[in-house]
């Protein structure tokens, strides 16, 4: 008993000690993980890329958001993309994958430009597999999707045959499926709220 | 001092936590798609693995045989958070890379293993050496398996590409089933080298 006793206290106390500088640890990269991650949806770059031109990507209409979020469960968020002088360059809608990826929705922000074009997109979250499916982060893929117009819900195939079709990356079909899912629910949210 | 050189050239070389123990083959196959995922994940198996070393091997005395395993496991899964933490607060890119394998160097059996058959035995700064030398073997084996994986499944290396468009890469090297050919070819080349050797 005074034996079980014992060993159950010493690996209370390591198992102590290890929370204590877990939460120290937590406590300082806190604040560093919120900003990285916000750094990652709202930099410079990111607008840039989702709208060509613009350098901000801003919030706007919390009304509008929350009546998207209500009809759309994957959405996101919208923002507006704004070149240095204030004006509208176009849309980045946020928004999650209506099919899942291999691992799980794919998270992206995709820029719509004011008379209804794709003028970019860009992931923010995904847990695809690295080399594989985490290629739908590359441009050679990416430029796919760019400048078509949001009449027409696009494709994932193989090969590509079709005008509204994009070719999937090489052994990762569910990957592209997902990422195009969830372009597809950006076009659905931009047609039926934003035109 | 020599003998901490030898503790060292020990886990690069002549038992090489890869190639010749042949531990931790989950993240070896999974994460050596490309030479900086491969790199990336041998260094931050290093960092725990060197940590969870001193810890353990400081603590070798007062951790009772009976609960060691758990004891171990506490201390090495609260390394990896640490990693894990500082990676997504200060290294964003490469944490959406890996995010998703970190967790997973609680599993690996290199750092388990070494926590066993070397820090619980032996004085800190000798285990520190052991997790440094088995963390650097860990990392070569990984960083030329994901660059022979990259070159020939991708035609590139460490991202930039080596050939022009005509080439086609055989996308079977960067599926699964390329890692474990992959390994297979790299691990015969060392034991062919260790067979001539000893011979």
């Amino acid at each position: 008993m005074n034996e079980t006793l014992k060993l159950g206290l010493i690996l209370l106390l390591i198992a102590g000690i290890a929370g204590c500088l877990l939460s120290v640890v937590n406590m300082v990269t806190e604040e560093p993980i919120e900003a990285a991650e916000l750094y990652a949806k709202s930099s410079p770059e990111v607008a840039n890329a989702v709208c060509p031109g613009s350098s901000k990507i801003e919030s706007f209409d919390e009304e509008l958001n929350k009546t998207i979020k209500t009809d759309n469960e994957k959405f996101v968020e919208v923002r507006k993309c704004k070149d240095d002088n204030g004006n509208v360059l176009g849309y980045g809608i946020s928004t999650l994958s209506t099919v899942k990826g291999y691992g799980g929705d794919v998270e992206v922000i995709v820029g719509v430009s004011m008379d209804g074009k794709i003028t970019g997109v860009k992931v923010t979250g995904h847990k695809e597999t690295p080399g594989l499916g985490a290629n739908i982060e590359l441009p050679k893929f990416q430029s796919q999707f760019i400048g078509r117009s949001v009449d027409e819900q696009i494709v994932a195939s193989k090969t590509a045959s079709a005008d509204n079709e994009i070719q999937c990356l090489g052994g990762a079909t569910y990957s592209s499926k997902s990422f195009t899912s969830a372009v597809n629910n950006a076009l659905d949210i931009y047609n039926k709220f934003l035109k | 001092m020599s003998k901490k050189i030898d503790i060292i050239k020990n886990g690069i070389i002549n038992e090489n936590p890869t190639f010749v123990q042949l531990l931790g083959m989950c993240p070896t196959l999974a994460v050596t798609t490309s030479g900086k995922n491969g790199m990336a994940m041998g260094l931050a198996v290093t960092a725990v693995l060197m940590c969870s070393n001193a810890v353990i091997s400081a603590l070798r005395k007062v951790i009772p045989d009976k609960i060691r395993i758990p004891a171990f496991i506490v201390i090495i899964a609260s390394f990896v958070t640490v990693i894990d933490m500082m990676m997504h607060a200060f290294s964003y890119d490469l944490y959406q890379q890996l995010g998703l394998f970190i967790p997973l160097i609680v599993v690996n059996c290199v750092i388990l293993g070494r926590a066993e058959a070397f820090a619980s035995k032996n004085p800190v700064g000798d285990s520190i050496c052991d997790g440094f030398g088995m963390g650097v073997g860990f990392t070569i084996a990984l960083t030329v398996l994901g660059c022979v994986r990259e070159i020939l499944g991708a035609g590139s290396i460490f991202g930039l590409v080596l050939f022009g468009e005509s080439f086609q890469p055989a996308l079977m090297m960067i599926m699964p089933p390329g890692a474990f050919i992959a390994l297979g070819c790299l691990i015969a080349m060392v034991n062919h080298r260790n067979n001539k050797k000893n011979a």
